[in-house]
Parts: structure tokens; sequence; C-alpha cells
């Protein structure tokens, strides 16, 4: 009986399929299953109760409390719908602004996130250095 | 001596272009641009992070597409070709990775953090990091080409993926400010900066590849040889040539 496809183009064909099956997999495999960062429009539906979480907004003008007696850095991160309010054990890192994006993991009790992680989010936006206004 | 500038002279233009490129690229990313955005000075890292970004998966293209001809056509010249490239595009995403974690410091607040972009990046590495390992493991060389080209097809299949993590998921790494539909975000000399330092890092990188090319031609003849002198041990009917004893 003879092949209709020589061993080469199965070969070729399977390593194409492979790198194509690779890179579906891993885009929709894992789909929107596991989120890197819930909302706070997301939280405040009841997403990320009683676990580890992280949480990503915009840090809320005017928000900004930091204790320093307690160490407690309080803020609430929002975005156009909700807000979540943070309890962080520990000063944020240097860049941290209001008005700025942050991520913060920690755990949600009492609709309070608390938290010993800050990270400061930035977009893909550079602002011309020589064009800069004040804000 | 002589035998330095013969190798050398070899790949001048590749040389030559890679140190001008270079040096004016970091010159104008260290003294001549100003920051841009809001993270101060260590922004200039962008000037070197994402140069390499660029040219290890450029790298992994020209992999894949070496590998393809090794599959179809079993030539050992593209084998060769994946090889190096595959090496030299290890070293610039384990740069991209180092740099990376320096940038987030700062910036970020983080080392390290298994968001889409990185987990990504992070797996590609270990697959391709894989391929070097498996060549390292398979003697025979046919199967070592066949086996390693089909890891590096299948591997570059991620490729896409890391491009794209940014925007198909929620990550805390920013999406692309060149590489994307609308067109790029940064503007004048910030952009220029980093174009003439990622043409410069694919000099760098085409530098290394060749040189690396010319290095397993030579480890293969000197295999041969090898190979040669112990068949002609065996069997008189086999003899090596002058030049080949003369070594």
């Amino acid at each position: 009986m003879r092949l209709r496809f020589s061993l080469r183009t199965a070969v070729v064909g399977g390593a194409l399929a492979g790198a194509v099956s690779l890179g579906l997999l891993a885009a929709f495999g894992l789909g929107q299953g596991t989120v890197f960062y819930y909302t706070p429009a997301e939280v405040a539906a009841g997403q990320g109760q009683g676990e580890v979480v992280r949480v990503g907004g915009t840090v809320a003008r005017g928000s900004v409390r930091w204790d320093a007696d307690a160490g407690v850095l309080r803020f609430r991160l929002s975005d156009r719908r909700a807000a979540v309010a943070v309890a962080n054990r520990g000063a944020p890192p240097d860049l941290f602004r209001e008005g700025r994006d942050a991520l913060v993991e920690g755990r949600l009790s009492g609709g309070v996130l608390r938290s010993s992680n800050v990270i400061v989010k930035h977009d893909e936006n550079y602002d011309d250095p020589r064009q800069r206004t004040q804000r | 001596m002589r035998v330095v500038l013969r190798v050398l002279g070899r790949d001048r233009r590749l040389l030559g272009g890679a140190i001008v490129l270079g040096l004016a690229g970091w010159t104008m990313a260290l003294l001549w641009v100003a920051p841009a955005g809001f993270q101060g000075e260590v922004q200039r890292l962008m000037y070197v992070h994402v140069p390499a970004a660029w040219t290890a998966m450029l790298l992994f293209a020209v992999a894949f597409g070496a590998s393809v001809r090794v599959l179809w056509k079993r030539s050992v010249a593209a084998d060769h070709v994946a090889h190096a490239c595959v090496e030299v595009g290890l070293l610039f995403l384990a740069l991209t990775l180092v740099l990376g974690s320096l940038w987030g410091r700062p910036v970020w607040g983080v080392w390290w953090t298994w968001d889409p972009r990185l987990t990504t990046t992070a797996i590609l590495f270990v697959l391709f990091a894989g391929y070097l390992a498996l060549r390292a493991a398979i003697d025979d060389s046919a199967r070592r080409a066949t086996v390693s080209a089909a890891v590096a097809v299948v591997a570059f299949g991620l490729v896409p993926v890391v491009h794209w993590s940014v925007v198909w998921w929620r990550s805390l790494h920013q999406e692309p400010s060149v590489l994307r539909l609308d067109g790029p975000t940064l503007g004048g000399e910030v952009l220029a900066t980093l174009l003439v330092n990622a043409v410069a890092a694919t000099f760098i990188a085409g530098l290394l590849v060749t040189r690396r090319m010319r290095l397993t031609r030579l480890e293969a003849r000197a295999e041969n040889v090898r190979l040669r002198a112990r068949l002609a041990e065996a069997s008189p009917s086999v003899a090596l040539s002058p030049r080949e004893l003369r070594g």
C-alpha cells in the first residue's frame, strides 16, 4: 500500500500544528478563568471574598492617609463605577501617587482590603518630557 | 594576531555597524534624550530592555524558519542557523528578563510577579532552554537536528501569545507602546532613541550568530576528522588526507 503523504510532510505539518496548538492552548485554554486582578466594580459585585486577591484601579484623589504611628497606609482604589477601601501595612513604592493606577494584593475583610503589598501600575503612554505640563 | 584580524575582518561590516549604532544608541539613551513619563532616570532601561526583547523574538523567528527547513529539507546548514539563533535569542531573552526585573523593582515595587506577560516569557525561556538541553543530550547529529527543530517550531507558537498577553489578559505589564495597530504612543526623541538601539541590538545579535555559526562549522569539521580517524584505525581503506593529518 502506498503512503499518500511523505514522512517529511507529516513531520513538518505535525510540528507546525504543534506550534499553533500551543499558541491556541495558551490563548484560549485559560480564557478569563484566571484573572490577574479584579476591578473595584467586580469586588463590589462580590468577587474575591475570602481569599488572597489582587485588586487593580486608580488611587482615588484625596483618599490617601498615612498613619505613621501604626504604619498603615489608607486609600481608596476606584474605577469609574465603584471603589474599594485599602488598608496597607507599610509604606507604598516611591512612585505611588493619587491619580495613578495601583494593584493591591491582600484579603478582603469587612469591606476593606487588608494588604501588605502595593504595586504601582503604569500604562503604555510615556509623556514627551519636553511637553510636560503641570497638572 | 593575524588570525584574529582575519576572523574579525570577515564580520567587519557587522562589527562596525554594531559599534557605531551601539555607541550612537547608548549616547542618545544616556546623554541626549530626557526621561519620558513619570518614572525618572530608570526609564532609560527601556532603551535596552525593549530592543533585547524584540531581538530575542526576531531570533526565535529566524530559528523557527530554519527549523522548518531542517524538517523539510534535512538541511545541516539550517540546523546550524537554528541552533545559533536559539542560543543568542536565549541570551537576549535572559537580558530582557533581568533588565525587566531591575526596572520593575523601582517602578512597580516588585522584582517579579506572575502576570501574563512575565509568565509567558518565562515559559518561553524554559522551552528554548529545553531546546539547548535536548541538543546536548542527543549524540546522533541527524536525530538531534530533527528533534530540536521540532521543539523550536512548537515553542515558537508561544511567541505571539507573549506579545499579545498584555492585550488579551489583565496584566501588570503595560500594553505595547510601539508594536500596536494604532501606531506608537511614543514620539520624537524617545521613539528615535528606541529605534536606533533596536537596530544596534539586531546588529549585535547578527554578529553573535555569525560567530557562533563559524564555531559550529569548526566543531562539525573537527568531529568529522575525529570520526574518520577512528574509522582509519579500524579500516586501512579509509585514509585521512594530508591536510586532515596536519590538523
